[in-house]
């Protein structure tokens, strides 16, 4: 009995290595100038977007560290419309800014609660797709998110 | 007793085959690794067939929900004490089209605002007289066009203003000073007048939020740049949105009594657009025309420079052109951009700028 048992754990440990290891070599990390152009051409946004200076993007953010390299769109309305894609050294500056870029769109969440400036966006926001992929962060509030999807599925 | 035979007859029947046993539990563990080996290689697999996982996208559990705060926007409180008795519908954000069936304005192609006397440009303000006297700035004209400053003349300057000052911040290209502009900002939310509440705003959009006059406790600047009124164009009481920036100015002056505080015109509306996107029937170019009347009129009672902005982002007809602005309220980056180039070539000396209010009150001094 004791021996089947440790033959189950070290099946278990294989497998679980084998499984870290698949996650690790898979190539999940966006491309801020491609992703940021699928998306504009997507027809997921219903507002003007224009784009933002590259040194603005982590003030405006409210990024802790400055992006390698950084896409950000924002609404010329004044609406919440918005795209950023943001590439960063490693995967933990990443995680960082995700987090940071949560705290932006809660902010924005707060802030149309608070004004009801512009409340037909409060659902655009309240689905914002903030996401890290390897290095990089992903954030994304628009009118059509399936069109979204669609375009992040053309990337692969 | 029973057990311990039980044991005993166990022990007797496993132990001539101990070995067999031992081999299926052999064949066993190598059948249950084999699986999970092949489990773990297929997931890898789909991992990598299916890009970025979705996986790290967290729920945003400090999103307040609807009507979390539990609060009236102060708009709507407004609505309830200080609007005069005209049934005007209060305005929230100018973009925030208005619910009610307010009657369409008929569109005034081409309103020119006539409200801001244009300097002469015989007589420029400020400029230094020959004989080495110091300049004494006219409050009563808008800022004269001087030569363009450095970027870094911005390093000091603090911004108040709505979502037009926040495009500002984002798309002219200005570097290095404060903003404190916010969607929906009005003058009343700065100094608490006009029924409705202060506001408490982060600075430069991020964190921490206060009061914009709390902010200016913190900070000393050397000019502060001030836009409100678009949002309140709505509020259809003249005397009230005169005393709000006689107020504010006070505010501004006793906490920041070295900086020259300039007061930027509103900016025309283009009407085509602006009635698409927000129906309203105060968002007019004549209402604006109006407004800038009384903020330099403010200006020249109170000691502040008027900086008449529009005359920089509007047409021949004194209206904003459709190539400026993609809603008929705010600009485009290149109108941003046209409005930072205009704020560099009109600045107004410091020493000036306290000669006139020096003059201004000997000036109401005599006249007392």
């Amino acid at each position: 009995m004791k021996q089947a048992l440790t033959a189950l754990a070290l099946a278990l440990l294989l497998g679980l290595s084998a499984c870290s290891g698949g996650k690790s070599t898979a190539p999940t990390a966006y491309d801020p100038a491609a992703t940021s152009k699928a998306l504009l051409d997507s027809g997921a946004f219903a507002q003007e977007l224009e784009a933002l200076d590259a040194d603005m993007a982590a003030p405006y953010l409210g990024l802790s560290q400055e992006p390698e390299e950084a896409v950000v769109y924002t609404s010329l309305e004044g609406g919440y419309e918005e795209l950023a894609v943001l590439s960063f050294a490693d995967e933990a500056a990443a995680q960082t800014a995700l987090e940071e870029v949560q705290a932006h769109v809660a902010a924005q969440v707060e802030t149309e609660t608070e004004t009801q400036y512009k409340p037909e966006d409060l659902p655009k926001l309240q689905s914002a797709r903030t996401e890290q992929a390897g290095n990089t962060v992903l954030l994304v509030v628009a009118a059509d998110y399936d069109k979204v999807q669609e375009a992040l599925d053309g990337l692969n | 007793m029973r057990d311990e035979k039980h044991g005993k007859h166990i022990r007797q029947k496993k132990k001539p085959t101990r070995k067999a046993g031992r081999q299926r539990r052999m064949l066993l563990a190598s059948l249950v690794l084999c699986a999970g080996v092949l489990a773990c290689l297929s997931l890898g697999a789909l991992a990598l067939q299916f890009g970025p996982s979705p996986l790290s996208e967290l729920p945003l559990a400090t999103r307040p929900s609807l009507g979390e705060r539990g609060t009236l926007p102060p708009e709507a409180a407004v609505e309830s004490t200080s609007v005069p008795a005209s049934s005007a519908p209060v305005p929230s954000a100018a973009p925030t089209p208005s619910p009610t069936p307010a009657p369409t304005p008929s569109p005034t192609p081409a309103p020119t605002p006539s409200s801001a006397p244009s300097p002469s440009p015989e007589v420029p303000q400020s400029e230094a007289p020959a004989s080495g006297e110091a300049a004494v700035f006219d409050f009563s004209q808008p800022a004269p066009e001087t030569e363009a400053v450095e970027d870094s003349w911005f390093g000091d300057a603090v911004f108040l203003g709505d979502s037009r000052t926040d495009g500002l911040r984002l798309y002219s290209g200005i570097q290095g000073a404060d903003f404190l502009a916010y969607k929906s900002l009005m003058v009343f939310h700065v100094t608490g007048g006009g029924g409705v509440d202060q506001r408490a705003i982060p600075l430069n959009g991020v964190g921490e939020k206060k009061t914009v006059l709390s902010w200016l406790d913190g900070e000393q600047y050397s000019a502060v740049y001030i836009m409100f009124g678009i949002n309140e164009l709505g509020y259809n009481n003249d005397t009230a949105f005169s005393d709000a920036f006689r107020q504010l100015i006070a505010e501004v002056r006793s906490r920041q009594p070295d900086a020259v505080i300039y007061i930027q015109s509103l900016v025309p509306i283009e009407p085509e657009k602006a009635q698409e996107t927000n129906p309203a029937w105060w968002l007019n170019n004549d209402r604006v025309a109006n407004y800038n009347t009384i903020l330099q009129q403010v200006c020249a009672e109170e000691g502040a420079v008027y900086l008449n902005v529009q005359e920089a982002l509007v047409d021949e007809n004194g209206v904003l052109p459709k190539e400026g602005t993609t809603d008929g309220i705010h600009f485009t980056k290149s109108w941003y951009q046209k409005w930072y180039a205009y704020l560099k070539t009109h600045t107004v000396d410091p020493d000036a700028y306290a000669a006139g209010l020096a003059a201004l009150e000997e000036s109401k001094e005599a006249q007392a």
